[in-house]
């Protein structure tokens, strides 16, 4: 105990200097010294990753505690099993040559001045100047595909990002469906590209290349036989990528969802209720940890959650939008059974479910744009480069 | 002398806590003292370095959620929630610091979860400069280095 009383005095000292920075937080902190390693390990790995890159410069030992691999892992951990959407971030833009993207925590877009709390961010360099979209996000990672078939995973909260090598299909004409997601039984992230490649007409291969990160190279796997795979949208969760798919018959079209393990790389089909003829688009997301599909026809859209994953009689409809989207929408989360918030062609949409009302988001640069793409990510420290933890 | 389902622990200054065994052996430290030996079952479990205000604070704590553990109807995850919030907030930094050390000696991994969320939440804001005098650590980088750090992200600053 007199240890403290010494400290107490020393810190007292510096106490006495005037704070030059208005704190986020409004108690003035005075001192915490001498914590063992283990307790300044459980608070940095709930620190958000902004500060966490800030607080690199405090020490050499906080320095390597932060781009250690086990601490990257804890981080990641609890920030992904924390409060639903504390953690979850909502990137967007243009999809037309966007110099700029934009980032904001999800739950702020429900706030009433939700342009505020919008941060502008430099999309990576190889992505300047073209279209883009998203392929997916697992991990804080995001998975950015553009105009030229150009791949580059990007981590948004520590801004590094890498180039992917082409795919041995690059530059063949057809349909290309991507997903990206992680390999846990291999540590690895794995970027899927399921082709449909045109030779003339009548004559197609379907090849599959899997890209992984640990071996930053391309391998071609079993092709794909089964029905025609949408590029518009990709989902990974369960440790497996979803895309939907559609099989049509004359005047029958059947619709299932397509998955894609990630370790064992096998195929797999996940049957949809049954999905009427009149709906003319739809795409794939995940809600509250559900997968869901977003159909539409010309008067409404609808949205249905598989409760159960792999249950089919699981499947409930959550809510009936009386609007009708153009673009494929993009669900991204719902408020407490009374909305839903989607991102659709015009931008980013509430849709209040008890009064029927729509809010449209007045989010920055998307004033006149017609096209957006957006992505929900967790804030992390993992690296988008196997050799380069973290700029060290 | 505690009863049966009771165990008695002993702060640091000498006060004595007669609490129930589902409570004390929320501290996954006395869970092994306890059935390592039975001795301390019977007897006093001497908490060393934990003086008996801080025991006291260990005490109110593990008492909340060990009876939300055992009967989810009495206690809901939302007066849970709020007990911790208002736990933490009516903590100064003494006890802040006391209770921090203290659960992770005695490895009541919930609290000190709490408490490191609460001590996260106070110094994401803070500068570098700050951190270090918070937490008492000497900068043992050059000034060199320090600048190489900060130019590879100044958008953190």
């Amino acid at each position: 105990m007199a240890m403290r009383k010494e400290d107490k005095m020393k810190i007292g000292r510096y106490a006495a200097r005037p704070l030059s920075e208005t704190n986020f937080y409004q108690e003035d902190l005075e001192a915490l010294p001498d914590l063992p390693q283990e307790i300044i390990i459980e608070i940095l790995s709930r620190l958000p990753v902004r500060s966490l890159v800030k607080f690199r410069c405090v020490s050499k030992s906080w320095s390597s505690i932060i781009s250690s691999p086990s601490f990257i892992k804890t981080h990641l951990k609890i920030s992904s099993n924390s409060r639903k959407y504390a953690n979850k971030s909502l990137v967007f833009g243009h999809t037309n040559s966007p110099s700029k993207l934009y980032t904001c925590y999800l739950y702020s877009i429900l706030s009433e001045n939700s342009t505020a709390n919008t941060m502008e961010i430099d999309p990576p360099l190889r992505m300047q100047g073209h279209q883009l979209s998203f392929v997916g996000c697992c991990n804080g990672l995001v998975c950015i595909l553009n105009s030229r078939d150009i791949l580059v995973l990007w981590n948004p909260s520590t801004r590094k990002s890498k180039q992917l090598p082409y795919s041995p299909n690059h530059g063949n004409h057809g349909y290309f469906a991507y997903g990206f997601g992680y390999d846990e039984s291999h540590d690895d992230y794995k970027v899927v590209e399921i082709c449909n490649i045109c030779y003339q007409p009548f004559s197609f291969e379907t090849p599959v290349n899997v890209y992984s990160l640990v071996t930053n190279s391309w391998r071609r796997i079993q092709d794909y036989l089964g029905p025609f795979v949408s590029p518009r949208s990709c989902v990974f969760m369960n440790n497996a990528l979803h895309w939907p798919v559609a099989r049509s018959n004359h005047d029958k079209v059947t619709r299932s969802i397509l998955s894609f393990n990630m370790a064992e790389e096998t195929y797999q089909q996940i049957p949809v209720f049954k999905l009427e003829n009149r709906y003319f688009g739809w795409s794939i997301g995940i809600l509250e940890e559900c997968l869901v599909t977003c159909e539409y026809c010309e008067f409404w859209t609808e949205v249905w959650a598989l409760k159960e994953y792999g249950v089919k009689e699981s499947w409930t409809k959550l809510f009936t939008i009386p609007l009708s989207f153009e673009d494929t929408i993009l669900p991204l989360l719902v408020i407490e059974n009374s909305g839903i918030v989607v991102k659709c062609g015009l931008g980013i949409m509430l849709y209040n479910s008890q009064d029927k009302s729509a809010k449209h988001w007045e989010l920055p640069a998307l004033g006149n744009s017609l096209k957006t793409a957006a992505a929900t990510y967790i804030e992390s420290l993992v690296s988008p480069d196997t050799e380069d933890e973290l700029g060290a | 002398m505690a009863s049966k389902g009771n165990l008695t622990l002993k702060s640091c200054n000498g006060k004595e806590f007669i609490v129930e065994e589902k409570v004390a052996v929320m501290s996954t430290t006395i869970k092994n003292m306890v059935d390592v030996d039975d001795s301390f079952a019977q007897g006093v479990i001497p908490i060393i370095g934990v003086d008996g205000k801080i025991l006291a604070k260990l005490i109110e704590y593990c008492k909340e959620h060990a009876e939300a553990d055992e009967d989810e109807e009495v206690k809901s995850e939302e007066y849970l929630k709020k007990f911790d919030e208002k736990f933490v907030d009516e903590l100064n930094l003494n006890d802040l610091y006391d209770l921090l050390k203290a659960s992770n000696y005695l490895e009541i991994t919930k609290l000190l979860n709490l408490l490191c969320q609460k001590v996260a939440s106070m110094i994401k804001g803070k500068k570098p400069e700050e951190i270090r005098r918070i937490f008492n650590i000497k900068n043992d980088f050059t000034p060199e280095e320090e600048e190489e750090i900060n130019r590879q992200n100044p958008w953190a600053f």
